[in-house]
């Protein structure tokens, strides 16, 4: 795609077909100082075909939120609650509008799922190649773990992949240490949809790489979805790659969804006081001189949630209520969710930070 | 020293470990206050270990709750001495190879270039030597040895393993960037080792100490088994020794119990190492504390 | 070609440490043992004095033509330089005291297949199972298996071989009488290859492997288990499980494949020490193997086989260290990134 600026943005979010329907789902951990409750009432609808970001401060539990719908939690953490409908296309064994529940089937069940259904890039993506086998093995091995196909196939079905963004068919016979942090980056991302999965979740893949290769991956992620029609979940702390990358958002803290809405209105007009925090801390390029504003306080523990409003401590606007009811998820206006007190008598309000353009934002992602 | 209470409170083996090692050291250290009281009735109130001083085989009684054994000793008493010397013996063997270890350590992973490349070669030499032959003829040769004398020799083979770890860690310290900060703010490098490095190694200098004392132990034992032990004194290893032989007698406790007590010794010592472990690399612990 | 170069540089620079190490090794342990009060012949003549109360009034002459025949007599340095020049060109170590007149080298070959059987046997099979347990506990870390296996080798990892073969002894073979305790054959068979003399040898087999078995095992439990939990940890095999794979290759292609780098390294290195680690358990068990040997050659101050095992264990030890080194690239691409 030529010009990055306004691609996806302008891309209006296809139909509501759901793929995932996430309602209350909550990770704990179990500490010796007690239940971290790391996701804390997760809910979230993701659409067949767009790229939905999730956004958030670190430690929102924005990673364990995907690793949950992964069924990739480890004891101490636990599924504590809630349900996660999938709605995947033809899998075998099942109706095609049955949907299929991530929080409770089989972690056998689960397993089937895995890279041919829900593909995963987990944070760190430099590190996700075991460094003692041959790319080719290790691309191989996952995809005879779902299909049947001669290892030539596969070999040849892998080479596809590694084109498609770029890399030269010599990777595949290479150890992971004689690649860069951006081509193992590629290879993870492009070996994961060899399949064709109804769903990406990448967990900021990009993190530790330059800009200029996160800036590249992120094109070939847009190029892929555009070409191919992929869903694709993304998940990072950094509100400038949503602004180039995302079709919907969901903003996370401390451990639940605050704000849900198209990527344009969520920078445009963000109503969560949260949500215009972020906002604001980013730095733009251009005009007078400004002096940042970060959100004050420090994100909570989850070990201790504050009461009501797990926001109200660090929230400029707060008021009684906040300190007593927690506000739930609510949609304020179509397409659109909110959960503040604020919003629930005067839901349309205007935004303090509804001046600031969208190109101010985006000119130095 | 806060690592030392976070390690206690992150792991029940390090705590367990703690407890019973501190028990059999008391238990070394009042002995006397133990059997003392007991014997002082019998004509001979001064060593318990001593050969010959009582009835042989005695079984249980008031005076020798343990009995005696075939050489006429009174078995607690010589459990709870060959305790305290068997103890005495690890942890001062411990300590000195440790130190020495440590201090070659040091200078090798601070110092590096020429001053690493000899004592490290220095260290890997001295590492496959196989030390017990050599242990043995020592103290052969050394006339009128005391557990001390022992401790030492022990400790001249076994300070490589402590430097090894120690220079390791040193390495990797070295290039954090408040050493650097210490180095650019003018603090000699003395200065750096004992306000920055030190408190930091603390816990791997546990840990070299709990190997050094365990091998030590053990070596004291191998030494015991052919019959080389501290002139004129008892140790477990000893006692091992002499109870040979009582196979066909019947009297299992004999057997049984001075290799239990160090086996539970050195359980207790590698509970500590692996709490210590567990509490370094956070990916063993069951139960995260954060 | 710059690549094979650099390989070249470092095979060379581990066979010159390779030839260095011994050499020291060995120097150190000669000057030591001959820093000693009194020469080996002297020594053994005054233990026998003391020991059988031996009149050596008139053996004084004696003494000294013994010390003559084991080149006493000439200065250290002379001794230093004509043992390193037999040992190294002639293979030949002089003669025992323990059986004289027969050289050592003879003693070490008839002894070493006895302590090579016995001893690779039984570490290769401890690090198998340990290995196998190790992952096994690591994998499940969390269930009653993990805990069971992991305390079990708190207990026994640092308890000396012996001290169980002492007990084992004790129970086995003693109380219910069921395995032989000494010895590597029962003496009516003639040695050979034949089924009788093989079924006694491995009878006799049992109790020592056991033994050494029992306590090794559990420490390749331990460090397999947190290499295992460490590996569990890493992202590459949050992306293998995302990937969807079977939870049997998990474990061994992306689990214990990657453990089994460092742990081939440390049953190399354990293979060396052979001979210093389980020097007690021949003699307990009467066992015919080097051990023993060494065992009786300190017992009568016979500086040249105790010069000769010394010397064989160090040359297995830096061999098994020298293999690895060399090896190492070969196995594992990071380490033929660093050396290439």
């Amino acid at each position: 795609m030529q010009v990055p600026v306004d691609l996806g943005l302008q891309a209006k979010p296809k139909g509501p077909d759901t793929l995932i329907d996430v309602r209350d789902m909550r990770i704990y951990y179990a500490t010796t100082a007690g239940e971290a409750k790391v996701v804390d009432g997760v809910d979230l609808r993701i659409y067949r075909d767009e790229i939905f970001g999730v956004a958030g401060e670190s430690g929102c539990g924005k990673s364990t939120f995907v690793e949950g719908l992964l069924r990739l939690i480890k004891l101490p953490g636990y599924i504590k609650s809630g349900t996660a409908q999938f709605f995947p296309k033809n899998v075998e064994g099942k109706e095609p509008d049955e949907p299929i529940d991530l929080l409770k089937i089989s972690q056998q069940d689960m397993r089937k799922l895995r890279w041919k259904h829900i593909a995963y890039v987990p944070q760190g993506a430099m590190n996700a190649l075991n460094p003692v086998m041959r790319i080719d093995d290790q691309i191989v091995d996952a995809i005879h773990a779902h299909v049947n196909m001669s290892r030539k196939d596969a070999i040849e079905l892998m080479l596809k992949q590694l084109n498609m963004v770029g890399l030269p068919p010599y990777v595949a016979n290479q150890y992971p240490h004689e690649l860069s942090g951006g081509m193992k980056q590629r290879v993870t991302i492009a070996s994961s949809i060899s399949l064709s999965p109804d769903v990406l979740m990448a967990d900021e893949p990009t993190t530790a790489l330059d800009v200029n290769i996160q800036r590249i991956i992120l094109q070939e992620l847009k190029e892929i979805r555009e070409r191919l029609g992929l869903t694709i979940v993304y998940v990072s702390h950094d509100m400038a790659v949503h602004a180039e990358l995302a079709d919907r958002m969901g903003i996370m803290y401390a451990g639940s969804v605050v704000e849900v809405g198209t990527t344009i209105d969520i920078f445009k007009r963000p109503l969560h006081p949260y949500t215009q925090g972020l906002i604001k801390s980013i730095p733009k390029i251009g005009g007078p001189r400004e002096r940042l504003v970060g959100i004050p306080g420090l994100a909570p523990s989850p070990l201790a949630w504050p009461s009501g409003c797990k926001f109200h401590p660090r929230c400029s606007k707060a008021m009684d209520i906040c300190r007593q009811v927690a506000p739930r998820l609510g949609v304020v206006e179509e397409g659109r969710q909110v959960a503040c007190h604020l919003y629930e008598t005067q839901p349309k309000v205007e935004s303090e930070n509804s001046e600031r353009t969208l190109s101010e934002i985006k000119l130095h992602v | 020293m806060t690592w030392l209470r976070n390690c206690w409170n992150t792991s029940l083996r390090f705590r367990m470990g703690v407890i019973l090692l501190i028990a059999f050291i008391v238990l070394a250290a009042i002995g006397p206050l133990i059997y003392g009281p007991l014997l002082r009735g019998e004509q001979f109130d001064i060593n318990p270990a001593a050969p010959g001083n009582f009835k042989r085989w005695q079984t249980f009684s008031a005076t020798h709750p343990l009995g005696t054994d075939g050489d006429g000793r009174d078995l607690l008493g010589a459990y709870l001495l060959g305790m305290a010397t068997s103890l005495r013996i690890g942890l001062l063997s411990g300590f000195v190879a440790t130190l020495i270890g440590t201090m070659v350590g040091f200078a090798a992973g601070y110092f590096g270039g020429p001053t690493d490349t000899g004592l490290t070669m220095l260290a890997n030499i001295l590492l496959i030597i196989p030390a017990y032959p050599i242990l043995v003829v020592l103290v052969l040769y050394t006339p009128r040895i005391t557990p001390e004398m022992m401790a030492l020799i022990l400790a001249a083979f076994s300070w490589p393993f402590a430097a090894r770890t120690i220079r390791a860690q040193v390495l990797g310290l070295k290039e954090r960037p408040y050493v650097d900060l210490a180095r650019i703010s003018g603090v000699s490098s003395l200065g750096i080792i004992v306000t920055e490095l030190v408190p930091n190694l603390l816990p791997y200098l546990l840990v070299s100490l709990a190997f050094s004392t365990l091998g030590a132990m053990a070596a004291e034992v191998g030494l015991a088994l052919i019959g080389l032990g501290p002139s004129n004194g008892i140790s477990l290893g000893l006692l091992i020794f002499f109870s040979r032989g009582v196979f066909s007698l019947g009297r299992y406790d004999v057997l049984l119990i001075p290799p239990l007590i160090l086996i539970a010794i050195f359980t207790a010592i590698t509970l500590i190492n692996l709490g210590m472990e567990e509490y370094l690399n956070p990916r063993l612990q069951n139960v995260t504390g954060r | 070609m710059q690549k094979y170069k650099r390989f070249l540089f470092y095979v060379l620079r581990k066979v010159a440490t390779y030839l260095f190490t011994i050499w020291a090794a060995f120097t150190i342990t000669f000057f030591l043992f001959r820093s000693l009060p009194g020469d080996p012949v002297s020594a053994w003549a005054g233990a026998l004095q003391q020991r059988y109360a031996v009149n050596m009034a008139g053996g004084s002459e004696m003494v000294e033509a013994y010390r003559k025949q084991f080149g006493l007599d000439k200065s250290i340095s002379e001794q230093y330089f004509s043992w390193m020049y037999n040992a190294i060109v002639h293979q030949k170590l002089g003669p025992s005291f323990v059986n004289f007149p027969r050289p050592v080298e003879e003693l070490l070959a008839e002894r070493i297949p006895w302590t090579v059987g016995l001893l690779s046997v039984s570490i290769l099979l401890a690090w198998v199972i340990g290995l196998l347990l190790g992952a096994l506990a690591g994998w499940l870390r969390n269930s009653w298996i993990s805990s069971l296996l992991t305390n079990y080798a708190v207990v026994i990892s640092q308890v000396p071989p012996y001290l169980v073969a002492v007990m084992l002894v004790l129970w086995l073979g003693y109380s219910w009488r069921i395995l032989p305790t000494q010895g590597a054959w029962d003496a009516q068979y003639t040695k050979g290859f034949n089924l009788p003399f093989i079924l006694s040898v491995l009878k006799h087999a049992i109790l020592p492997s056991v033994s050494i078995i029992l306590v090794s095992v559990a420490g390749w439990i331990l460090s397999t288990r947190s290499l295992i939990v460490n590996i569990l940890g890493e992202d590459y095999l949050i992306y293998a499980e995302a990937k969807g794979l079977p939870t049997s290759q998990l474990l061994l292609r992306y689990g214990l494949r990657n453990a089994l780098l460092p742990q081939t390294t440390g049953l190399a290195l354990s293979l060396g020490f052979i001979m210093s680690g389980q020097l007690l358990i021949e003699t307990l068990f009467l066992y015919p193997g080097l051990g023993e040997l060494l065992a009786r050659a300190i017992g009568a101050f016979d500086f040249n086989t105790i010069m000769g095992c010394v010397m064989l264990s160090i040359v297995t030890v830096m061999t098994a260290s020298l293999i690895i080194d060399l090896l190492l690239p070969l196995i594992d691409p990071r380490v033929r990134a660093v050396v290439s």
